[in-house]
């Protein structure tokens, strides 16, 4: 790799730790602990569609649609 | 729509403004009024570190004890802000905007993309998109106060690790990238528990280091 190439690749890199960081913390957060609840199946939900390259739109409605009818259900 | 970066920087703005409607509310029934609710957005425009604001406020605690977690939580910004130099540039007046634009969802947005040019197009896309339903949101939320119900019933707690996760799975194609991501989570979940709110995201960052150095180890002489 040339060093300008080497710089972007060293820069971007540092970012993917911290995105994978948010994602995690964001579904297990219940106040300075660690939570499992309707966010974790929401999120698998997400995964499976961004797998199957669903537009972001409909990964975020699933999520939250997920989520939401889990919660309603009683089950969370 | 035709264009792949419009049409996620509205979806990104979309999930933003749907999130800053349960900012809205929270914040008003924290005590805060609708003008106050609605600077904050302005000026502060970073989700999360308002959202710690206000939750410490509404449990009681006054600015002091308010402001050092919700700065906490802004400062992964100065990260971003440095990973993405080759995509802000301009004169002194936009970088000072820029700056102010550099947040989870622009940072996401640019990197997810190929080159620089896209980049900074994405980067100005998902800006205009979230900053315009951010405010809007807000501004929603606030006026409509508490009438609106739980956030969480909604599930509006779940669309953003859904957004990050759909932004982060095109960068895990670059090198190192995956060890790099379960490094990241790993330490984010150690963490949550023990460290202030802010740290783990922080020092998620430093899953990165090996990875970087094994790299420069390999391509030595």
């Amino acid at each position: 790799m040339d060093p300008e190439r080497a710089e972007r690749w060293s820069l971007e890199l540092v970012v993917v730790p911290v995105l994978a960081a948010l994602i995690v913390i964001q579904t297990i957060d219940g106040g300075q602990r660690i939570v499992f609840d309707a966010r974790a199946p929401a999120l698998l939900v997400a995964a499976l569609l961004v797998w199957r390259r669903a537009p972001l739109l409909v990964v975020v409605l699933a999520a939250g649609a997920t989520a939401a009818l889990l919660r309603a259900s009683g089950a969370f | 729509m035709k264009d792949r970066i419009t049409r996620d920087a509205l979806s990104i703005g979309l999930a933003t403004g749907v999130y800053a409607v349960s900012f809205g509310v929270l914040a008003v029934s924290a005590g805060f009024s609708v003008a106050q609710t609605c600077v904050m957005s302005l000026a502060a425009f970073t989700g999360a570190s308002q959202f710690s604001f206000v939750s410490v406020v509404a449990a009681g605690g006054g600015a002091a004890a308010a402001l050092p977690p919700a700065l906490l939580l802004g400062a992964r910004n100065g990260v971003y802000a440095l990973s993405l130099k080759r995509i802000l540039r301009g004169g002194w007046a936009g970088h000072a905007r820029d700056a102010h634009l550099v947040i989870d969802e622009t940072t996401a947005m640019a990197h997810a993309q190929d080159d620089p040019v896209r980049g900074r197009r994405a980067f100005l896309a998902a800006a205009a998109s979230v900053f315009a339903f951010w405010n809007a949101g807000t501004l929603l939320g606030a006026v409509a106060g508490t009438g609106l119900g739980d956030p969480r019933d909604l599930g509006l707690d779940a669309i953003f690790p859904a957004v990050f996760l759909a932004l982060l799975v095109p960068q895990l194609r670059r090198a190192g990238a995956v060890p790099a991501a379960l490094g990241g989570a790993a330490i984010g979940a150690i963490l949550l528990p023990i460290a202030a709110p802010g740290v783990p995201v922080m020092a998620s960052a430093l899953a990165a280091i090996p990875v970087l150095v094994l790299a420069r180890r390999r391509s030595a002489p």
